[in-house]
């Protein structure tokens, strides 16, 4: 079917197709970004749907779909005509991610119809794949791309990506149930939920040995590689909040975490530790690209990679901690409730510090990056690194061209 | 891996996790009737609970108590397990994650008191020290002197009342408390058993 598209496309459309290709590109990102302005200033006055994950208004909600499907729109179209036989993981991953957004989020944005209980497996059953089928694809995409680009050596085991991919997929798709053990749920619904959140561990080794072995051997360019500092650690934050989560998803443990800020720090552990790194890694190698202007200071990568850490950690850790001593009084009948609420407020406070200081990491951030756009500082022959990289450092070319970002 | 392969598998995994997690509840439930015990919502309760989702109440507080073999929240007073049926007449559901403050499912009969939730809502702390709930003055009006005739004024206990000065709960204050003093599922769960028969007892034997 491929082959026979590809040849219908190339005979029939003329070569400004792929100029409109980019224009529908660029038209459903735009869709996108105003919807999630709009959905972000709805939630703030008040105009929430009311569900965990579905806040934005139905209405709003058509902008995301439509944005989205427009943006996977090329990427497919391409898919269609390439001329190569070979497709790499982060392909697998982009395209599946790009197909499974939209019709998750409009089954679940659907109004009129889920109600009641099954509202709230249909909740989970969204909350859990829009992490797993959109958020975690994007950036394993990221990761897979980046790591044997920057190192300049390729992916460890292609059969390990391959099992990574379609566990990922299987697995991941079946875990929503976790989030309501001891709610008023059939319970087989929620036992294979545990069942599938344990059997996360293989999609989850798989990625973590496959990335993890590429970099081997090639810890040195986490000291100059802004891009690689925070992807690598991105793809450990991934391994950790997996992990984390399987273990959280068995009853003993659900039990005392549930309804607590320990889940609060898991899933920041999930979206902040590893994908929003991840996206840091990879804003840090694209955006030089596609303004033609390298980063002007790399001091300020270097401030915001170790504000968002230190930020990160005292959250998490402060968090993590509180939320478990919050479950266990909660679990103990002759502590008063109000005494696991008065027990928490030296963590929420380390959770106030951490997350001032994750805001002055992205507060630098989004200076540097205005700076770039504007093309601040000197004018680099090669990329801006945090440190000479050494083969150049040795050779005294530290100015010159080089690959890694 | 090529392109037909991918779409095909991608489709079909969703597929199945659809099947399970939303297309399987929605027929286990669609036919469910609510318990006797369970009224509809009445017209200010439904404008209290999108008072409820307005101001993000889920976030700090579920609906849902746990089984007594599983934590003590029945002990805390907030009520029995709940079943599906329970929330026959919630869209959207508002089950909650988190336990910042305490389960609400059974607040109406924990706390049937119109006043004690006005003034709760006004300022937390008036009635529970150590309470990090934040205020909701702007679901109140501030007035100098005497209340107007029709107004639903706010009796704050005498350290947190000012001289001078009365707390008018608007309409929105007013739907909210509705909405919460009307939580109440302390009916039964399950349906009684019928009386035996004289008959049927007979053929069953001692």
């Amino acid at each position: 079917m491929g082959s026979w598209l590809s040849r219908y496309f190339e005979r029939q459309l003329p070569a400004h197709f792929l100029r409109i290709e980019l224009m529908v590109a660029l038209v459903g990102g735009a869709l996108w970004s105003a919807g999630v302005v709009a959905g972000t200033v709805a939630i703030a006055t008040g105009h929430s749907d009311g569900l965990e994950w579905l806040e934005y208004p139905w209405q709003i909600d058509i902008l995301l779909v439509i944005g989205g499907a427009l943006v996977g729109f090329p990427l497919w179209l391409t898919l269609l005509r390439r001329k190569v036989e070979h497709l790499y993981v982060s392909v697998w991953y982009i395209a599946a991610g790009l197909l499974w957004f939209p019709i998750l989020f409009l089954i679940a944005n659907w109004p009129g119809l889920h109600f009641g209980v099954q509202q709230a497996t249909m909740n989970w059953w969204f909350g859990h794949n829009v992490l797993g089928l959109w958020f975690t694809p994007l950036a394993l995409a990221a990761s897979y791309y980046f790591i044997p680009k920057v190192i300049g050596k390729p992916i460890h085991s292609y059969n390990l990506s391959l099992l990574g991919f379609w566990s990922l997929a299987f697995f991941y798709s079946q875990v929503g149930g976790h989030h309501l053990i001891g709610g008023p749920v059939p319970s087989w619904l929620i036992t294979i939920s545990i069942v599938q959140s344990m059997m996360m561990v293989v999609p989850v080794f798989a990625v973590a040995i496959n990335q993890h072995l590429t970099v081997l051997g090639n810890f040195r360019a986490l000291l100059y590689s802004p891009t690689l500092r925070f992807i690598v650690l991105g793809g450990m934050m991934y391994t950790a909040a997996s992990v984390q989560g399987s273990l959280q998803a068995l009853r003993a443990v659900n039990t005392v975490t549930h309804f607590t800020h320990y889940t609060v720090a898991h899933a920041h552990l999930g979206l902040y530790g590893f994908f929003t790194m991840i996206m840091f890694g990879s804003i840090y190698f694209i955006m030089p690209r596609v303004m033609k202007w390298e980063w002007p200071y790399p001091w300020m990568i270097s401030a915001h990679f170790w504000l968002v850490l230190v930020g990160f950690a005292v959250y998490f850790i402060g968090l993590s901690f509180g939320g478990w001593y919050q479950g266990l009084a909660m679990l103990d009948k002759d502590i008063p409730f109000m005494q696991s609420v008065a027990l928490t407020i030296p963590y929420l406070e380390a959770r106030s510090i951490g997350g001032a200081v994750m805001t002055l990491g992205h507060i630098v951030f989004a200076t540097h990056f205005f700076m770039m756009g504007w093309k601040f500082g000197p004018r680099r022959l090669g990329a801006a690194l945090l440190a000479p990289q050494p083969a150049m450092a040795a050779a005294g070319l530290v100015t010159a061209k080089v690959v890694a970002s | 891996m090529d392109e037909l392969r991918l779409i095909v598998g991608a489709m079909v995994i969703l597929s199945g996790a659809t099947a399970l997690l939303v297309v399987m509840p929605y027929l286990l439930l669609k036919d469910q009737t609510p318990p006797p015990g369970l009224k509809p919502y009445t017209a200010q309760q439904l404008a209290g609970r999108q008072v409820y989702i307005a101001n993000g109440c889920v976030y700090c507080h579920t609906q849902q108590p746990r089984d007594i073999a599983q934590a003590p929240d029945a002990l805390r007073g907030w009520g029995r397990a709940p079943v599906a049926a329970d929330y026959a007449y919630d869209t959207p559901h508002l089950l909650g994650t988190m336990r910042t403050g305490p389960d609400l499912l059974n607040i109406g009969a924990r706390q049937p008191s119109k006043d004690w939730h006005l003034g709760h809502l006004y300022q937390p702390r008036a009635y529970t020290p150590g309470s990090i709930m934040p205020a909701y003055p702007f679901l109140f009006e501030v007035r100098q002197g005497a209340a107007l005739p029709g107004d639903t004024v706010v009796a704050l206990p005498p350290a947190f009342a000012r001289p001078g000065e009365v707390v008018v709960a608007k309409p929105e204050a007013l739907d909210l408390v509705a909405y919460l003093t009307g939580l109440d599922r302390t009916y039964p769960a399950l349906a009684p058993l019928p009386v035996p028969t004289q008959a049927a007892a007979k053929k069953a034997g001692p």
